[in-house]
């Protein structure tokens, strides 16, 4: 019998330092509370994949979060490029959780 | 009562509500930031469809439910509020809505009216706060002097509380209210000429889920 080695190739970290962001890639830095999580996207990349992990690392149900750049709230399918971005400064999403009134 | 599909129901601008958040417009359910914030995208919508003629809704600016959070923590600077009115001259405008979540319990609503020099403050369950009124003059200060280098000219304004705000007389119809103050107040009324109170409620939340679906705002005097 072959001998499997299991698949021990290391898994990319969610979060990394600036100096690490890959050519072409830009960092977003989400924001929730006190917390910050660093992603490196392409500009043509849909941020489903941010949202998605980002609601991972607070084990939040998916879709539960709401993200807004500038005050702009942000849809799983847009990317940089369609929210036109500034790239000369740090980009920073704010992540919330559902807010709820009644009395 | 209409049936409520699950999934996404609506979209105006960058706002969407789904089924579960339209839910909350059944009898007695809490409202949610997707219901106000809608129907703040909805206010601004009609206000920037239509003329400046007598009568048409006013020039309206929308912060959603929170921009208030993020004023009062972080605060302006650490949130990067002055970036919310990059495209936008603030000062330009007739009202600035700002809808305001109190503890995750209750939904009241702010407005920096600038064409009355007023800040208001609109509480269903009729508290005045006075810390609503130093934060937003401390937001115009920012912003006037990011915006324009200049201090913010306070000379003839006013904090405006009214006894004449329809008051809820249960703890579920708060948002409810509140989205009645913003779309009265786009159409420049007084708290005075609101033409709702806690009796048309149950009507309100069924004409809201209405336009909400439909995308279109009624209006008492359309």
């Amino acid at each position: 019998m072959p001998d499997v080695k299991p698949d021990i190739k290391e898994r990319k970290p969610a979060t990394q330092d600036e100096s690490e962001v890959p050519d072409g890639k830009v960092q977003i830095t989400v924001i929730l509370g006190e917390q910050t999580f660093k992603y490196a996207v392409k500009p043509t990349t849909a941020f489903k994949k941010v949202f998605e992990t980002t609601e991972k690392q607070v084990a939040a149900s998916p879709g539960t979060l709401r993200f807004h750049y500038n005050g702009q709230r942000l849809r799983p399918q847009q990317t940089l490029e369609e929210i036109e971005a500034e790239l000369d400064e740090p980009v920073e999403f704010h992540a919330q959780l559902e807010q709820i009134g009644g009395a | 009562m209409l049936h409520i599909r699950s999934g996404l129901v609506s979209t105006c601008g960058r706002e969407q509500v789904q089924g579960e958040d339209i839910q909350r417009l059944r009898p007695a359910q809490w409202l949610n930031d997707e219901v106000i914030n809608f129907y703040g995208a909805m206010i601004t919508e009609r206000a920037a469809r239509q003329g400046r003629e007598q009568g048409d809704p006013l020039d309206v600016h929308y912060f959603n439910t929170f921009f208030y959070e993020k004023l009062v923590n972080p605060g302006y600077e650490k949130a990067r509020l002055n970036k919310w009115s990059k495209k936008v001259d603030i000062f330009s405008k007739d009202v600035i809505l700002i809808p305001i979540n109190l503890g995750n319990s209750h939904w009241t609503c702010a407005c920096i009216n600038v064409r009355r020099k007023r800040i208001e403050y609109y509480d269903s369950l009729g508290t005045r706060r006075e810390v609503v009124y130093q934060r937003l003059r401390e937001y115009l200060q920012r912003e006037s002097l990011d915006k324009k280098k200049i201090d913010f000219e306070f000379e003839d304004w006013e904090d405006y509380f009214s006894e004449a705000t329809p008051q809820q007389e249960n703890a579920y119809d708060c948002g409810v209210f509140v989205c009645q103050f913003m779309e009265a107040i786009s159409r420049g009324e007084d708290a005075e000429e609101f033409a709702f109170d806690q009796r048309n409620m149950p009507y309100i939340r069924r004409r809201m889920l209405w336009e909400i679906s439909e995308k279109r705002l009624i209006g008492w005097k359309q």
